[in-house]
This record gives structure tokens, C-alpha cells and sequence, in this order.
């Protein structure tokens, strides 16, 4: 292609009368392949230099965290693995995590296996025994507990006293203000309260606990139905708790003496047989 | 004592570096399980116990468990140790068991011994290891019992009261009408934040000593003891310094 030159700004401006062409000054077209290759030429050393530049950013950064680096306090440091930095992500070293997290949590299921096997009982046990410190404590003078599970599913523990039964004890909980009040309910033979005691409880201390108090509890005793008990007054919660649990204790209706000659009766059955 | 000998790392656990008053770590249980001298002793007892054991463990495998799968390795064997202490204390405590409740399950969330396993355990021989759990759990011990006396005496008036409320021993008499606030967590943290201020004052107190010391030190050997002087009148009524520290090193 030719060289073509343009007509100077002047030569425009006189030739026409056209204000709104643009002034362009002497302008050499070059052809299209010559172009591209200057402009590679410049855009490749640009590229240097800027290459250049983050190499000299990057050598000025170490340097900077050398400094720091080198202030850490002493300590006895072992090199706990090899991969300072570099992500290792080789499927040997994906299978080695994997193995040790596995090892461990074994070692540890194992550990807690054998705890178990240790301690099982004796919580069993010891849950047995506060139910039977909270009978003894409602019917000081039973000598002999029994567990009876009635049609409806309830548990409940018969109270005898030289072979006679004299009342019956139901565990019963209701929802206080901290979370569940647990209520042994002591009932009579005719179905009345015979006396409570409070198993356990996470209410407030000094307000909510003032349920604990005798003259609380003691207001149930002989009712055969707790709708009228006084609730104490800034412990709303905590008091209707202990009414729910012996209303529900309450509903567990059952009689002892007919339970008893039915289990004497089998018993003696049996022992024939 | 050389600087990192076994009593050092113990000295640091129990007063430098105290997990509670310090590092402010573990502060949930610090809060709910302080309404009695005995609870704290006994949730400072089961802390000491997973802190020693699980720093020891930790440190045994610091060299085969690898960095990416670090903290679940430790939680792991923590809540191991945890739960191992929860099952004994069940059998043969059943009564802290009633009191301390859900937060000996808790033990493993507390900050106290992820941080120990680590920044320590997981870079130091096992005997370091173990003297520093044992530090850090007497740490923890000895501040729960100090926030415990001040609520349970200002709370209930007793002190060394049973895990069930009852019994202990009536420290102030019945002119005293105890203030229940301080069982409930506001106490809590109104107790907390009190003797943490005054631990920050003491250690403030003794920094500032120790520069003043430096402060002499240098002064005498580089002569510019009165500029020492100089400093001393200005902080003179911060740590109250007796009056007769007069220049006669000159």
C-alpha cells in the first residue's frame, strides 16, 4: 500500500467551511501487519518491565517478613511435618490425614469403651439410690420398697411395713422456671398426700429454691387434689411446677391393697407349682 | 529461675499468664459454676484433670498428626478425656455431678484447652507439656475459688457450702442479710470484672517497677542519673515510692 498523507489541518479548514472536523495533524497511516507488530513490541516491553517490578516488590516483601519473622519468642519447637507452605495435596498425603484422624478417633472410642464398661453400673446404682433416699425420706418407717409398672405405663414404688403396704411413692416432674422441678410423691393408701420431697431442681436461688421450704410442701399433705394449694409469692414458676408434678402424681390412682393380694396370690401360685 | 525451666512454665499457667484474669479464656464456666467454693473446686479439679491428660497426649502425637487436620485431632481427644471424666464423676461423685450438671460436658468448648494444645502442647516435649497443663489448671482452680468466696460469701453469708446448698460454714452472722444478686449471673460478672480490674492493677503496679528499675540500672551505668530523678518525681504518686529514694549513687 502507499503511503497516503493526510491533508493538513490547514488545507481542511480552507477547503471547506466545515468548523466541526477535527484538527488532525500530520498523520502517517502505516500499514496494518507493521502496526500489530510495533504494538507487540511495546505491549512485550511493558510486560518486562512490569515483570521486573514484581520481582523487586516480591524480594522487598521477604525482606520485610524476615524482620518480623525473626522476633518470635523462643521456644523448644520440634518440625511437627515437612510441608512448611506448600499445599501438598498428593493422594498419599490426603490418605495419611485421613489415616491418623481414624487411628485417633479409634484410640478414643476404645478409651471411652472400657470407661463405660467401668462406670455403667455403679450410675445405675447411684440413680436407684437417690429414688430410694427421697421413699425413705416421705415414709421413714417403710422397711421394703417394690416396683410396680401400672396398666397405663406408670412406674410407681410400693411402701411396705412388715409385709403391709402403707402407701405408695410416683416420681413426677413439672416444668419450673429453670428448667424441670423432679417431685417424689408419697400418696396414702385412700389417695391422699402423704408428703413430698423435691428430687431435683434448677431454680432460682433464694427465690425460686424457697419451694424446698417446709411450709410449702406440707400444705399438700392429706389433699387428694391440689387445685387450691397457695402459691409463694415472686416464685409463681417454680411453685405451679410442684403443683403440676403432684396433680399428675395425683392422677396415678391405684389400689395397694389389691395389688398386694394379687401378688401374694401369684407368688403363692407359683411356689406350688 | 532460668527462663524456660519446668517452674517457669509453671510460674506462667498459675500467675502470669492465669487463663482466667489474664488471658480472659474460659469465661462461661467461670460465670455459672462460681455460686459455691465447692463447685469451683471441684470444676477446677476436672478442668486440671482433661488439661494435664490431654497436653500430655497431644504433645505424645504432635509429630504425626499433620497440620491441616490439627484441631479436629485435638478435639477430639479432648472430649475424649472429657467424657472419660464425666462417666467417673457420675459413679463416684453423683452429688458435684447434681450441682456442676451440664458443665462438666462443656469442659470441652472451654477456650482454655484448645489454646494450651495449641500454642504449647502441640510444640513442646510431653514433661513441658504436662507441668503446663498442670499450671494452667491450678490458674484456673485458683481464680474460680477466688470469684467463688467473694459470691458465696456476699450471696449466702456461708462458705464451703455442700453441692446440694446445705451446710458450710456461716463466716458472717445473722446481722448480715445476704445479697442474692451475687448468686446470679449479674453478680457473676460484677464479681469477675472487679478482680480482674484489681489483678490489672497489680500487674500494671509491677511492670512499672520493673521499668523503673531498668530505668536505674541504665541511669547509673550511663550517667544520666538525674533525668532518673526526674522520671521518678512523675510516677512517684502512681506506685507510691517512699519519699527517701534519694540520689546518693552519684
Amino acid at each position: 500500500m502507499e503511503n497516503k498523507k493526510l491533508q493538513s489541518a490547514e488545507n481542511i479548514r480552507e477547503n471547506t467551511n466545515d468548523t466541526s472536523a477535527p484538527i488532525v495533524d500530520e498523520m502517517e497511516f502505516i500499514p496494518a501487519e507493521a502496526a500489530a507488530a510495533v504494538i507487540e513490541k511495546e505491549t512485550s516491553a511493558k510486560e518486562v518491565k512490569e515483570k521486573d517490578r514484581e520481582i523487586e516488590a516480591d524480594a522487598k516483601a521477604d525482606e520485610v517478613s524476615e524482620t518480623f519473622e525473626s522476633k518470635e519468642p523462643e521456644t523448644v519447637t520440634d518440625e511437627a511435618d515437612e510441608d512448611n507452605g506448600v499445599e501438598n495435596t498428593s493422594p498419599a498425603y490426603l490418605v495419611k490425614l485421613v489415616a491418623v484422624l481414624t487411628a485417633i478417633c479409634t484410640c478414643i472410642a476404645l478409651l471411652l469403651a472400657v470407661v463405660n464398661s467401668i462406670t455403667a453400673d455403679k450410675i445405675a446404682e447411684n440413680a436407684a439410690n437417690q429414688q430410694q433416699k427421697a421413699i425413705l425420706a416421705i415414709f421413714p418407717e417403710g422397711d421394703d420398697t417394690r416396683e410396680y409398672i401400672t396398666e397405663s405405663g406408670e412406674d410407681v414404688f410400693i411402701v411396705y411395713r412388715d409385709g403391709e403396704p402403707i402407701g405408695y411413692c410416683v416420681s413426677s416432674t413439672g416444668s419450673g422456671f429453670g428448667g424441670d422441678v423432679n417431685v417424689m410423691v408419697g400418696i396414702d393408701p385412700s389417695g391422699a398426700v402423704y408428703g413430698i420431697k423435691i428430687v431435683s431442681m434448677s431454680e432460682t436461688p433464694g427465690i425460686g429454691t424457697k419451694v424446698q421450704g417446709e411450709s410449702f410442701l406440707s400444705q399438700f399433705n392429706g389433699q387428694s387434689d391440689a387445685a387450691e394449694a397457695d402459691i409463694i409469692s415472686g416464685a409463681t414458676f417454680s411453685s405451679r411446677a410442684v403443683v403440676e408434678a403432684v396433680n399428675k402424681a395425683l392422677d396415678v390412682e391405684i389400689d395397694v391393697y389389691e395389688i398386694t393380694e394379687n401378688e401374694n396370690a401369684a407368688r403363692a401360685a407359683r411356689m406350688i407349682q | 529461675m532460668k527462663k524456660n525451666s519446668l517452674v517457669s512454665v509453671l510460674k506462667d499457667g498459675l500467675l502470669t499468664n492465669n487463663p482466667i484474669f489474664v488471658q480472659l479464656l474460659g469465661m462461661c464456666p467461670t460465670l455459672a459454676t462460681t455460686t459455691s467454693v465447692s463447685n469451683a473446686i471441684g470444676m477446677g479439679a476436672a478442668t486440671t484433670a482433661v488439661l494435664i491428660f490431654s497436653n500430655l497426649f497431644i504433645s505424645l502425637l504432635r509429630k504425626y498428626i499433620p497440620k491441616q487436620v490439627r484441631i479436629a485431632a485435638y478435639i477430639v481427644i479432648i472430649s475424649g478425656f472429657v467424657t472419660t471424666v464425666e462417666l467417673l464423676i457420675k459413679a463416684f461423685f453423683p452429688a458435684l455431678d447434681a450441682s456442676l450438671g451440664l458443665f462438666i460436658p462443656l469442659i470441652v468448648v472451654n477456650c482454655i484447652l484448645l489454646a494450651r494444645a495449641e500454642a504449647f502442647a502441640s510444640k513442646n516435649s510431653p514433661i513441658r507439656s504436662i507441668v503446663d497443663g498442670l499450671g494452667t489448671g491450678l490458674g484456673f482452680m485458683a481464680a474460680l475459688i477466688a470469684v467463688a468466696a467473694v459470691r458465696e460469701l456476699l450471696g449466702s453469708g456461708v462458705l464451703f457450702a455442700g453441692s446440694d446448698g446445705t451446710g458450710g460454714v456461716q463466716i458472717l452472722g445473722d446481722w448480715f442479710s445476704p445479697a442474692t444478686i451475687f448468686l446470679m449471673p449479674t453478680g457473676a460478672f460484677l464479681t469477675l470484672g472487679c478482680l480482674i480490674a484489681l489483678v490489672q492493677k497489680i500487674r500494671n503496679v509491677s511492670a512499672e517497677k520493673g521499668r523503673l528499675d531498668e530505668l536505674r540500672t541504665d541511669a547509673t551505668e550511663h550517667g544520666y542519673y538525674s533525668e532518673y530523678l526526674a522520671k521518678l518525681e512523675k510516677r512517684r504518686h502512681f506506685i507510691h515510692l517512699p519519699d527517701g529514694d534519694n540520689g546518693n549513687k552519684e
